[in-house]
């Protein structure tokens, strides 16, 4: 029973993660109708570049905390303006083999990374084990995690309520009438590329301090966005986060009561099993397709 | 019968007829005649090294045309189609060495259990977007790289060896055999994608992804025409499959695992979306990549900057296959087929070019 407990609260946490991560996914559709492909890849380089600096480079944990948030906006920045911009007005298979392909990009370079560190080990040196009774974990990682849940308080309520985020809903929702409206439509693509990167890097992070990184891990967990995303329903911010919940308590049990190579993949079968039955999600009606 | 004379300022068709003929002039006919007897005598030209590249070029492209079918000509995105290639690869193997069939006979049965599995999986994504196949065949592809590994029938991490080595008595230990197969099958099956896309199947696989919604309305069913594309690509793929156990002998779970996906759509981006002679030079393409990979992987490890050549090579090799996916869509999106048209319209142009 306690371990019952246990592994559900370990679930969740990792449902919480994968969720955030998700969201960034949800934000770059809504926004762009571009389905990115390389959120996964997104989520490892967050989480590759958090070690990194807090490992390798020895840097303070909060410092490389924003380093790497900073770093991802820009790379979110960057791809949207450098190489998805061009592609607007084209076919949107384009722009989403794309997105395949950077992927592949980002996984290779990652891979590449690790091949030659000789110099490096991810032995984190605070190794957080989540123990209900004894919650072992160092101030500075709980406070990373305090902090991202303010994060992500703060940017769901910026999209809500502030002019920049009311902008980049009207450049989602239709951008010739955000344009003549006067919103700079190519602006609000970028920042929305930029968000959506600092939400997977979050959840890179997460997924870094918990599970430490290895090489098979930063293949797979990045992947199962794509699971949590077909679970929550593609159109809702909300659903993301009980697809999340549902693929973290899924994989954390499978992988506790049945088998670990079991879990890795029943994200997936759930998925499938999902799009037979409800196709637009678990809590989605049949959008009204426009 | 297009007649064998020059036109000087470029062929022009006058017809939807003349629209439809593969050849405007005669002179196609016979450089595909040409070509065609140069690739029948390569394997007594070439060194045995180079046999086995073209080959693996061969049977790659043979998977790389039908997926085109479902990324071409229907614009849909299948991540899925290593498992496809898998699956045909493993059940060919399966049939062979614990069934005891011949090849000739497994080889088709491997394409139409991977038609089967990829039907029944698909099922979902043919009702939805074009979006939804991506999503479910990534997934498929995931589940198949994990089962392989721990299904006692497919050998596990081991994989599979085929003792049998004969093809209708023929020894399959000599490449050029093994040659004259694959060069049989591609010939064959690309002479009959050529032809589809002439007929009105082929006309609905375009209008569907051109405008999925105007097709339903002109009496074509989506759903049908999107599982006939999943389909015949993946007995393509399938069958791909299995040659390629009949070229290799000897299958592992990590051939078939999400970068051959990935190498398939590279293929087909690299030598153009659509075009069918593009996907044969894409497979070319990425074969002599390969290569050409893994002698920098020996450069590489010979000079001590990396420590494991294995995942060095399949570094590089992910790193360049989605550099070349980027580049080429953002700056050749027509494929090497868009850079051979291009030569051939300044020549056929020639002095206004």
């Amino acid at each position: 029973m306690e371990l019952l407990f246990l592994l559900i609260v370990d679930g969740m946490f990792l449902g919480c993660l994968y969720a955030i991560s998700a969201f960034g996914f949800v934000i770059i559709y809504r926004a762009t109708g571009v389905f990115n492909f390389a959120h996964g890849g997104f989520v490892a380089m967050g989480a590759f570049s958090f070690l990194m600096l807090a490992c390798w480079a020895k840097l303070p944990l909060s410092l490389a905390f924003v380093l790497t948030l900073l770093g991802s906006f820009g790379l979110g920045y960057l791809v949207e303006s450098v190489i998805l911009r061009p592609l607007a007005g084209k076919p949107i298979i384009y722009p989403i083999i794309l997105t395949v392909g950077l992927a592949a990009m980002l996984e290779g370079f990652l891979t590449l990374m690790i091949n030659m560190g000789h110099c490096y080990t991810f032995d984190f040196p605070t190794k957080f084990t989540l123990q209900w009774t004894n919650l072992n974990a160092p101030y500075s990682v709980l406070s990373i995690f305090i902090i991202m849940l303010v994060l992500l308080i703060t940017i769901a309520l910026f999209i809500k309520f502030s002019s920049f985020g009311i902008f980049m809903r009207a450049a989602a929702d239709n951008r010739s009438a955000a344009f003549s409206l006067g919103v700079n439509v190519k602006e609000m693509f970028s920042f929305s590329w930029a968000l959506a990167a600092v939400l997977a890097s979050m959840g890179g992070i997460g997924l870094a301090i918990i599970k430490g990184l290895t090489l098979h891990e930063i293949t797979w967990t990045g992947l199962k966005v794509f699971a949590v995303v077909i679970i929550g329903g593609l159109y809702s911010i909300s659903g993301v986060i009980f697809g999340g919940l549902i693929i973290g308590l899924l994989e954390t049990l499978t992988s506790a009561y049945i088998s670990t190579s079991l879990g890795e993949i029943s994200p997936y079968f759930f998925m499938v099993l999902l799009l037979f039955f409800r196709p637009y999600g678990l809590f989605m009606k049949r959008p009204n397709m426009s | 019968m297009s007649k064998l004379q020059i036109y000087s300022c470029g062929a022009f068709n006058e017809s939807y007829i003349k629209n439809l003929t593969l050849f405007t002039t005669g002179f196609g006919r016979i450089s595909l005649c040409c070509g065609l007897l140069f690739l029948a005598v390569l394997p007594f030209l070439c060194c045995p090294y180079v046999l086995f590249l073209l080959n693996t070029a061969g049977i790659y492209a043979m998977a790389a045309v039908g997926l085109n079918f479902l990324t071409g000509s229907t614009g849909q995105i299948s991540l899925g189609q290593g498992a496809s290639f898998g699956i045909g690869a493993y059940t060919t193997a399966i049939l062979v060495s614990k069934l005891e069939l011949s090849f000739f006979l497994a080889i088709p049965a491997a394409g139409t259990l991977t038609v089967l599995f990829a039907i029944g999986f698909c099922i979902p994504a043919a009702r939805l977007r074009f979006i939804y196949l991506a999503f479910i065949t990534l997934a498929g592809q995931l589940i198949f790289d994990h089962l392989i590994k721990w299904m006692p029938l497919t050998g596990g991490q081991e994989g599979l060896i085929i003792n049998e080595s004969s093809f209708l008595g023929l020894d399959l230990n000599d490449d050029r055999i093994v040659y004259y197969i694959v060069f049989l099958c591609l010939v064959a099956f690309t002479w009959m994608a050529v032809n589809l896309t002439r007929t009105s199947y082929g006309r609905a696989f375009s209008a569907l992804r051109i405008n999925p919604r105007a097709t339903e309305a002109l009496g074509i069913s989506v759903v049908k025409f999107r599982m006939l594309s999943i389909a015949m690509s993946s007995f393509y793929t399938g069958l791909a499959g299995g040659l390629f156990t009949l070229h290799m002998l000897a299958i592992t779970p990590e051939l078939f695992n999400l970068w051959l996906s990935i190498e398939f759509i590279a293929m087909i981006i690299i030598g153009g979306l659509g075009s069918i002679s593009g996907s044969i030079m894409g497979a070319c393409f990425i074969v002599i990549l390969n290569e050409f990979l893994i002698f920098l992987t020996d450069i590489a490890t010979k000079n001590d900057l990396l420590i494991d050549p294995a995942l060095t090579n399949l570094a590089l090799r992910e790193f360049s296959l989605g550099i070349i996916i980027v580049l080429f869509i953002l700056f050749q999106p027509k494929g090497l087929y868009g850079i051979w048209h291009n030569i051939i319209l300044y020549f056929r142009r020639w002095p206004f070019s």
